[in-house]
């Protein structure tokens, strides 16, 4: 699921999903408003991509039917080539103990599902630190 | 109902959201443009998409708390609320929706018996709301409940927002603090449908029809006042229907906090 890059100097992002739509809203969205984006419908997919593209950041599902969120977060942060990707779990669970697993397993954010395209933006620009997070892109 | 029943319609309006947050999700993609300029017409029905989409993720919402709320999955520990702050922040929580509604909002504090309600007309935000507090010196404390903040404020939104429902442009709905030796009251008066000895009970059942048939609750509020009624017993307060001829008037008691005197008024 690679996609050829609009811009070469944007940043490159990882969407992790297996719904479909929720995978189709979040690319297009972040593809609309500048972004290099890869995605991945499998937790194990999901480490090949991160490893060979090296994303800046990855966007990841938690309920992936293979590999879930959680574990490949944690195989990603225990090598040395990918710990540095920052990741934001992706999740319908909106419960304290979640977000403490989030973060048990090394994720660098958490968003709850539903993500309102506009906000899943402001997010990601957030955990990377852009400018101009209030536009719409 | 049975917690295995609520375990599953939670269950149920939990996937639910699935499919309508993709619906929400392609929507907003739509309607910034992303595959194209719409015409007038397209945008007007994608307004209507939303709006209705919205409708469903609140009823959903609304559901699943309700559904939360009786299951006593949550753990509400008791302790010290500042009543006269929290129905501040209440009264401060629904202030757009009262200027939204063209509804004053006003609240003060005096006897169960009397009429003593705020006079300041300091806007706070929001715009339609006025604040007051006309207690003397020395009367801070002795407003403490003993319950828990976070149920007694969903409460007191809820109470708030039943009021601002029922009402029509330009009338105004009172709120008053006043306490006995043993408990806290907040009684939220309005003008909408009054409460009869009849229906008194009825309105805190789901879906709620008097005899005749007639729905008891405000479009889209059939469990509102149901789950205010539930999250007040679990955190050991209670919301009565006090009946009377020309308000409607809800009432909100919560044990005071122990050792501390009666609260002025």
């Amino acid at each position: 699921m690679t996609d050829a890059p609009r811009n070469g100097d944007a940043p490159l992002i990882l969407v992790a999903e297996d719904n479909d739509d929720n995978r189709i809203i979040a690319v297009t969205m972040l593809r609309h408003c500048g972004f290099r984006v890869i995605a991945a419908s499998t937790g194990a997919e999901a480490i090949q991509l991160a490893r060979s593209e090296q994303p800046v950041l990855i966007l990841m599902d938690v309920g992936m039917p293979d590999i879930d969120g959680w574990a490949a977060t944690r195989v990603l942060k225990a090598d040395a080539d990918t710990r540095g990707i920052v990741v934001i779990a992706y999740t319908a669970h909106a419960l304290p103990i979640d977000q403490e697993q989030a973060s048990r397993a090394g994720c660098d954010g958490y968003l709850t599902k539903p993500v309102e395209p506009r906000r899943l933006v402001r997010a990601v620009r957030e955990a990377l630190s852009m400018p101009d997070l209030e536009s719409v892109c | 109902m049975d917690r295995d029943t609520l375990q599953l319609l939670a269950g149920f309006a939990h996937d639910l959201r699935t499919p309508i947050s993709a619906i929400a999700g392609h929507s907003t993609l739509m309607a910034l443009g992303v595959h194209g300029p719409l015409t007038e017409a397209q945008s007007v029905a994608l307004r209507r998409i939303e709006n209705n989409q919205q409708h469903l993720i609140s009823l959903i919402g609304e559901f699943l708390s309700f559904a939360e709320t009786l299951s006593g999955s949550t753990t509400r520990a008791l302790e010290a609320c500042a009543m006269r702050a929290m129905v501040q922040h209440a009264v401060d929580a629904v202030g757009s929706a009262a200027q939204q509604a063209g509804v004053r909002v006003r609240w003060g504090e005096g006897r169960a018996d009397g009429n003593v309600y705020g006079d300041s007309d300091a806007a706070v935000a929001g715009g339609n709301v006025c604040g007051d507090s006309d207690a003397a010196p020395g009367e801070s404390d002795t407003d403490l409940a003993w319950a828990n903040e976070s149920a007694i404020g969903a409460v007191l939104t809820i109470l708030l927002e039943d009021a601002i429902a029922g009402s029509a442009r330009e009338q105004e709905v009172h709120v008053r603090l006043h306490g006995s030796t043993t408990m806290v009251h907040v009684v939220v008066e309005s003008n909408g449908r009054v409460i009869t000895a009849d229906t008194a009970d009825l309105v805190f059942v789901p879906y709620a029809r008097d005899a005749s048939g007639r729905q008891l609750y405000a479009a889209n509020r059939a469990l509102a006042l149901p789950r205010a009624s539930a999250l007040a017993q679990a955190v050991g307060a209670e919301v009565r229907a006090v009946p009377d001829d020309v308000r409607r008037v809800l009432r909100l008691d919560v044990p005071r906090a122990a050792n501390l005197g009666p609260l002025a008024g």
